[in-house]
């Protein structure tokens, strides 16, 4: 009788009962696929015959591969032309909201968070439907508005489409970070805003030297989270550059790059090299961002 | 007692998820509930089933479900039609959109999970599915397929290396050029298909129209792009031979023509299927489209309203094929019979096919259908001309099959460094050099000199 009681409040055998489903669902979705991957870039697989086995040939072949570092570059200056004026918008728009009785504020966060809820393939064909051709929206506008040089031929343009495609980033997500970012000024303290008042501080001062400081642990967040979602881009350039990048692989990112060369060309063992080497970057990345984060954590 | 019960629930949880993750011990799912007639006769009338059989033939009765994953909408055309005949099959018809088919189908065949009975291939990739094996040899015992109707170019798509038959398909995509009417009339002085086509020989005279066309400002093309998918059929040999990249002359000489018509604007300056390349069936200042049969029935047929009567087909400078669907039965299907009699019905019965095509208006893969089809009446957006009698006399000059598995990558890849040539960002040397190396960047063990 003492044993069963003994086995009974044993907690830690309910703990483990407990995770036991995350574990199993991580298991065979999360880190099985993730090991399977790390198989599959020892193999040259065209997805129906049988896997052959080439060692580290693969990965000799990424550290040559032209493309798949113009294909970071892409990613990663997609992100960065997308993430800094989001940043920029989103702190200015927040001070807005939060310093400011603006009328029908939450109307406008609600609108500038709705791009958000647009599928990507959507996006892509609207923005085709704006731009692309001589007779397209954006022709027909500055045709008519006598524009020098037009009609333009905007998907030729390799700054053009890059830069669309961040614009489009950008637009569809502002709005969430705004959202996020005034989330995060309302767990500050309203005692150190009335000392700061006291102290003879305006709104600018108070913004720059007591908000922000005070929102470091959400807007790295933001940083990461945005950075690795950022390095594996995929939709929307995806859509508007017809799956290839173009013009000239402007646009194609590390992640669209991986789908054609797996899905495409058949080459998946490749394309799990690509996953790999892409993984590695993100790790490394993310680790370097949980270390400023951490350091964070102990000047506070 | 707890610490056994917790671990008895770990057991049988893991034990669970080994199972179902492990394909061996996956039963093969029964679900062929064939009640075929059992007897040997009813067998052999099924493979006996030609071409020329009528639905009244009072068919082997069959029960059961078939998965078909297609990648286009149009095979729901023909179960109604199918179910009539056996009203105890359902069809299940996946669609999933080209782009995403073989991402979706490859790593179902290649675990052999919930693999369809049924699938489709476009034109695109159809190669790769047929030399991968995975589509059943349609000539075994229990099919049997008699192709003798069907166009040649159909069956040596649908063939391996090997000489097995793989797969069929419903309909055939011969080419045409696409023009107006009243701007042929206009520009050319004969809006008669004959001689319209006759204007167009050859790639030089064709260029020569479009100069013509441009002095009473009208486009001849709506996308130079377009061009390609006749081009594609004047190649002596395919993109690869013997595992090495071949590119035929035809090919130059396309990347200088694509330059000329972008340079002289002779074009839209748009690609294929963007809002203005549609919409262009309703201009009044494009002269043609240069697509195959589904270009007909997708783009100019449903796009043409004001333009109704305006339109007629001829022959450009080459007679091509482009495109098309072909689908094969799963090797491992449980479900083969009903497999056979759904893909028998639609790419074999001519009855079935001749009253498709006269529905729907799409030229299809049995010649005596189409031959019926040209007997009937024209076609309004074409002002009386009928395509079927087109398409056939097209078909009987196409050259050989050129495709291969690497079409799709290829064929990207091309047009993408072509435009490069033909907007002037690169000289032709580059673009020959890059297209190569896309090339060998897609498929590294090809050769490339």
């Amino acid at each position: 009788m003492k044993r069963k009681t003994k086995y009974c409040h044993n907690r830690k055998w309910a703990g483990y009962l407990f995770i036991t489903p995350f574990f199993l669902t991580f298991l065979i979705f999360g880190l099985y696929p993730v090991l399977y991957t790390l198989y599959l870039s020892f193999q040259k697989w065209d997805g129906l015959s049988a896997a052959k086995y080439v060692g580290w040939k693969n990965f000799q072949r990424i550290l040559q591969d032209k493309v798949f570092y113009l294909s970071l570059w892409n990613s990663f200056r997609i992100w960065l032309f997308n993430f800094i004026p989001q940043m920029l918008t989103a702190l200015f728009l927040s001070a807005l909201f939060t310093f400011n009785q603006v009328k029908g504020m939450k109307f406008f966060r609600a609108v500038f968070y709705l791009p958000n809820l647009v599928t990507a393939a959507s996006i892509g064909l609207l923005f085709n439907l704006l731009f692309d051709g001589n007779k397209s929206v954006m022709n027909y506008i500055l045709v008519s508005l006598k524009f020098p040089g037009a009609p333009f031929s905007f998907f030729n343009s390799q700054v053009f489409t890059s830069g669309l495609v961040s614009y489009i980033q950008w637009w569809m997500w502002f709005g969430y970070t705004v959202v996020i970012i005034m989330a995060g000024i309302t767990t500050i303290d309203s005692r150190i805003y009335d000392a700061a008042q006291v102290d003879g501080a305006g709104k600018t001062k108070t913004y720059l030297y007591i908000t922000i400081p005070l929102i470091k642990p959400t807007l790295i967040y933001l940083g990461i989270t945005s950075l690795i979602g950022g390095m594996q881009l995929f939709d929307v350039p995806a859509t508007l550059s017809n799956g290839n990048g173009d013009p000239r692989k402007a646009v194609l990112t590390t992640a669209m790059y991986l789908y054609n060369q797996g899905f495409k060309n058949h080459n998946y063992g490749y394309a799990a090299v690509i996953s790999v080497g892409l993984f590695f970057i993100i790790a490394v990345i993310s680790a370097f961002a949980f270390k400023a984060l951490e350091r964070k954590g102990e000047m506070n | 007692m707890c610490k056994k019960i917790v671990i008895l629930i770990l057991t049988v949880v893991i034990g669970l998820t080994l199972i179902s993750c492990n394909k061996t011990t996956t039963p093969a799912a029964p679900t062929d509930k064939e009640k075929s007639t059992t007897s040997e006769k009813s067998t052999d009338d099924t493979s006996k089933t030609d071409n020329t059989s009528q639905p009244e033939k009072k068919p082997e009765i069959l029960s059961g479900t078939l998965e078909i994953w297609s990648s286009g909408e149009e095979l729901g055309r023909f179960v109604k039609g199918f179910n009539e005949i056996y009203p105890d099959i359902t069809i299940n018809i996946t669609v999933v959109p080209n782009a995403d088919f073989i991402a979706k189908l490859t790593p179902t065949l290649a675990s052999g999970q919930g693999a369809p009975d049924i699938f489709t291939g476009e034109s695109d990739y159809v190669k790769y599915l047929v030399e991968a094996g995975y589509w059943d040899d349609l000539r075994l015992e229990q099919y049997q397929a008699k192709t003798e109707d069907v166009w040649e170019y159909i069956v040596s798509v649908g063939t391996d290396a090997g000489g097995v038959l793989r797969a069929l398909s419903w309909q055939s995509s011969p080419g045409s050029i696409m023009y107006r009417r009243d701007l042929a009339l206009d520009a050319l002085g004969t809006d008669d298909p004959q001689e319209v086509g006759a204007m167009l020989a050859t790639n030089e005279e064709m260029l020569k129209v479009a100069e013509k066309l441009k002095a009473k400002d009208i486009k001849m093309f709506a996308s130079w792009q377009d061009i390609f998918n006749m081009q594609f059929s004047n190649r002596k040999q395919p993109w690869v031979v013997d595992d090495k990249l071949i590119i035929d002359d035809s090919m130059l000489e396309f990347m200088d023509m694509a330059k000329i018509i972008m340079e002289k604007g002779y074009d839209l300056g748009v690609d294929p299927w963007a809002p203005e390349w549609i919409a262009a069936v309703e201009s009044k200042d494009t002269f043609c489209y240069v697509l195959p049969s589904w270009g007909y029935q997708f783009v100019v047929k449903p796009g043409a309203n004001t333009t109704k009567g305006k339109w007629a087909m001829c022959q450009g400078p080459v007679p091509y094929v482009k495109g098309g669907t072909w689908l094969g039965i799963y090797k491992d299907s449980p479900n083969k019979k009903l497999a056979w009699a759904f893909l028998e019905y639609c790419c074999l019965n001519a009855k079935v096919l001749q009253d498709y095509g006269a529905e729907y208006g799409e030229f299809v893969s049995v010649k005596s259908a189409n031959h019926a089809l040209a007997k009937g009446e024209g076609e309004e957006v074409l002002g009386g001309q009928n395509p079927f009698v087109f398409y056939n006399e097209q078909m009987n000059k196409l050259p050989a099959d050129l495709m291969t598995g690497y079409d799709g990558t290829i064929n990207g890849a091309f047009l993408s460094t072509t435009k490069d040539y033909a907007t002037g960002v690169l000289d032709k040397d580059a673009a020959i050099a890059q297209f190569k190396e896309d090339v060998k960047n897609a498929y590294p063990d090809l050769t490339i000199e």
